[in-house]
């Protein structure tokens, strides 16, 4: 079941891809990619009807889980999203990972 | 340790064809993701933020070095290179494929690990005592009975589909280090006046939403009756739990709203009713489970240590000796300590370790503790069977690796939850906040303060442990923002209490100096070899809440 997200706010779709479980987003060209920077915006309810018709369809043919639309800001950059939580979806962890460490582990 | 005879190795082969099968049927489409989540689930394969999560089991927290290079080898193979050890005493691995899962669990099967309850409304990976068998207040090794329950419990036919999870947790030593009182049912190893060993029962612990301390239904089980005992216990809770309401399902809830007596009372009439006909184990079988954990052949007597002088003479820095005060145990064996390994280095992640790491610390049980290692519940590694001769060799491989940081129950051996940072139900980040609060605490401070616990959980769940903590952080989310919420006076332990909430959420700019400003009140009022439990037991919490804030 998909959330639904403010009626007013403009929406991307975003889900998790089946096989690896990498966040992706719909872009514009109708492909999933790992980054919302080209995602395609719904902005009314014909066009978040759109996007909710390919979440099904993706989702019958294997390419993704979870679907959900994803509230944004209309601004660019970090303001684009309106909750850490998607930020750092789709920017990843906010932390250095430890295997990006081990150089000074003398190995 | 236990190794895996025929029939173990078997149901692990049998598991993974059948996953392997599944995951084939799902990636074809002839399973949906409705039909397919719950089979994922019982092989520990969730979906996190960034991508699949694969929760592997370690049973008791007990591993082989060859074990522990296994895990190495899938990191590097299957995800990032590192691996994260959980407050479950469990290893997750954060970035692995569906399509590479059947055969991450066939490399795991190869030194006989799994992923089977890790997930799901089953009982989970049974936890005990990270020193189990070496620790000197020990009545009786634990382990033994953790791999008996694990047994039991494996596909356990009738509680595989309970109302919700449930962990049991056990404990044969004086001092409780694994916050027994905490879990669905925690065992005390107790012996009776006959000199009989059993255990006492304690039902309905958890954190959570709803932080329940464990009530004591039963002072003295003869060992025999073990797993009678946990049958009527679970047969009670699977019949009667709340299977309606996510949040009331845990067998807490119920115990509560039945009442520790009638609770009490119905299990044990379900045990008088059924104990003669539940199949229990023979003997011979416990003699031979517990001769698996026979003790190493320890030297006897171990050759003796440098004196300190002797070794400051040589040279030994003063990092050494803070470590040696702070992470070596008493050991049961004269000339030996237990050696907790801190996977909490300043700035570090609680409980990741590279697989670089994972191999060093392998290499050194080969050389130093018999080959086998514990994970704690507080997200750190142990060797539990160093000669004390070989604390300082050992230290500085340790250190070279970035694993000698001596600060073992300080308040930089911070328990965090991966939170917002990978976590799909966390509502903010909890590893930031637990970089950024051991990076500020010097060792001055941190070795004038001595034993301290600070807990951090990203969401209610608690998988932080923030409620049994001296200071606990929940972080919440706030229309968008992280905030986190103080909590002072929890204890895990054999004095188990729950923190309280001091006041309204912080923002997470003034988490750091807020901690810092509670523990420099402790340090300002404390009387001699007073504990944080004991100062704010006896001044009440309002002189911390205003030291918290203060600094807004």
């Amino acid at each position: 079941m998909m959330k639904k997200p403010d009626p007013d706010a403009p929406v991307i779709l975003t889900a998790n891809r089946l096989r690896d479980g990498v966040s992706v987003w719909l872009s514009k060209t109708g492909g999933w990619q790992e980054t919302p920077e080209s995602a395609t915006t719904a902005r009314t309810p014909s066009e978040r009807t759109e996007l909710c018709s390919i979440a099904e369809r993706s989702v019958e043919n294997q390419k993704v889980i979870g679907p959900y639309l994803m509230p944004v800001s209309g601004k660019i950059g970090h303001a684009r999203f309106v909750s850490w939580r998607e930020r750092i979806r789709a920017e990843g962890p906010t932390i250095r990972l430890p295997s990006d460490r081990a150089e000074i582990w003398k190995e | 340790m236990y190794s895996y005879d025929s029939i173990d190795r078997k149901i692990v082969s049998e598991r993974i064809a059948q996953f392997r099968g599944q995951v084939e049927r799902r990636l074809a489409g002839d399973l949906t993701e409705d039909e397919f989540r719950p089979l994922r689930l019982m092989n520990g394969l969730y979906l996190q933020l960034h991508a699949y999560m694969l929760r592997v089991a370690i049973p008791y927290g007990t591993l082989s070095s060859k074990q522990m290079r296994a895990l190495a080898g899938i990191s590097r193979k299957f995800d990032k290179g590192y691996g994260h050890f959980t407050t479950r005493q469990n290893i997750q691995f954060n970035w692995p494929k569906l399509e590479d899962t059947p055969d991450i669990l066939a490399d795991l099967a190869k030194v006989d690990m799994h992923a089977i309850q890790t997930s799901g409304n089953c009982i989970r990976n049974i936890t005990t005592d990270p020193l189990a068998g070496v620790a000197a207040d020990e009545l009786e090794d634990p382990r033994p009975w953790a791999e008996i329950i694990r047994q039991w419990s494996t596909f356990h036919p009738e509680f595989s589909f309970l109302p919700r999870k449930f962990k049991i947790a056990l404990t044969g030593a004086l001092e409780d280090r694994a916050a027994i009182r905490f879990h669905d049912i925690g065992l005390q190893i107790r012996k009776n006046e006959e000199g009989d060993i059993g255990f006492e029962v304690f039902v309905g612990g958890g954190q959570g939403r709803t932080p329940v301390i464990a009530k004591s239904i039963r002072s003295f089980l003869p060992e025999g009756d073990l797993l009678p005992y946990l049958e009527a216990i679970l047969r009670v809770y699977n019949l009667q739990g709340r299977r309606d309401n996510l949040y009331k399902a845990r067998i807490k809830i119920l115990l509560d709203a039945m009442g520790p007596e009638a609770f009490t009372a119905a299990v044990e009439k379900e045990w008088q009713t059924t104990r003669d006909h539940t199949p229990n184990l023979p003997n011979e079988e416990i003699l031979r489970i517990k001769a698996a954990f026979s003790p190493p052949k320890y030297e006897r007597p171990a050759p003796s240590a440098k004196s300190d002088d002797a070794l400051r003479r040589d040279g030994v820095p003063e990092g050494f000796f803070n470590w040696r005060r702070w992470n070596c145990i008493a050991h049961r064996e004269r000339g030996y300590r237990a050696v907790i390994i801190s996977l909490k280095p300043p700035g570090g992640i609680p409980g990741d370790a590279s697989a670089r790491q994972m191999e060093i610390i392998a290499s050194l049980a080969d050389s130093f503790s018999f080959g086998e290692i514990r994970v704690t519940h507080e997200q750190n590694l142990v060797l539990t069977d160093v000669r004390e001769l070989d604390l300082y060799p050992l230290w500085k491989l340790l250190d070279a690796a970035g694993l000698g940081t001596g600060n073992a129950s300080l308040a930089t051996d911070i328990i965090a939850c991966p939170g917002l940072d990978y976590c799909n139900l966390a509502n903010a980040r909890s590893i930031p906040i637990s970089q950024q609060i051991s990076e500020r605490l010097t060792e001055e401070k941190l070795h004038l303060t001595g034993p301290f616990s600070i807990k951090i959980s990203g969401c209610i769940n608690a998988c932080g442990h923030h409620h049994v903590a001296d200071i606990g952080i929940l972080g919440v989310d706030k229309k968008g923002e992280e905030l986190y919420q103080i909590m002072l006076g929890g204890n895990p332990g054999n004095n188990a209490a729950i923190a309280s909430i001091l006041g309204p959420a912080i923002s997470s700019d003034k988490v750091v100096e807020s901690v810092e400003s509670i523990i420099d009140t402790y340090l300002a009022n404390r009387q001699t070899k007073e504990t944080f439990s004991q100062t704010l037991g006896r001044l009440g919490t309002e002189i911390f809440r205003e030291a918290l804030y203060e600094c807004h």
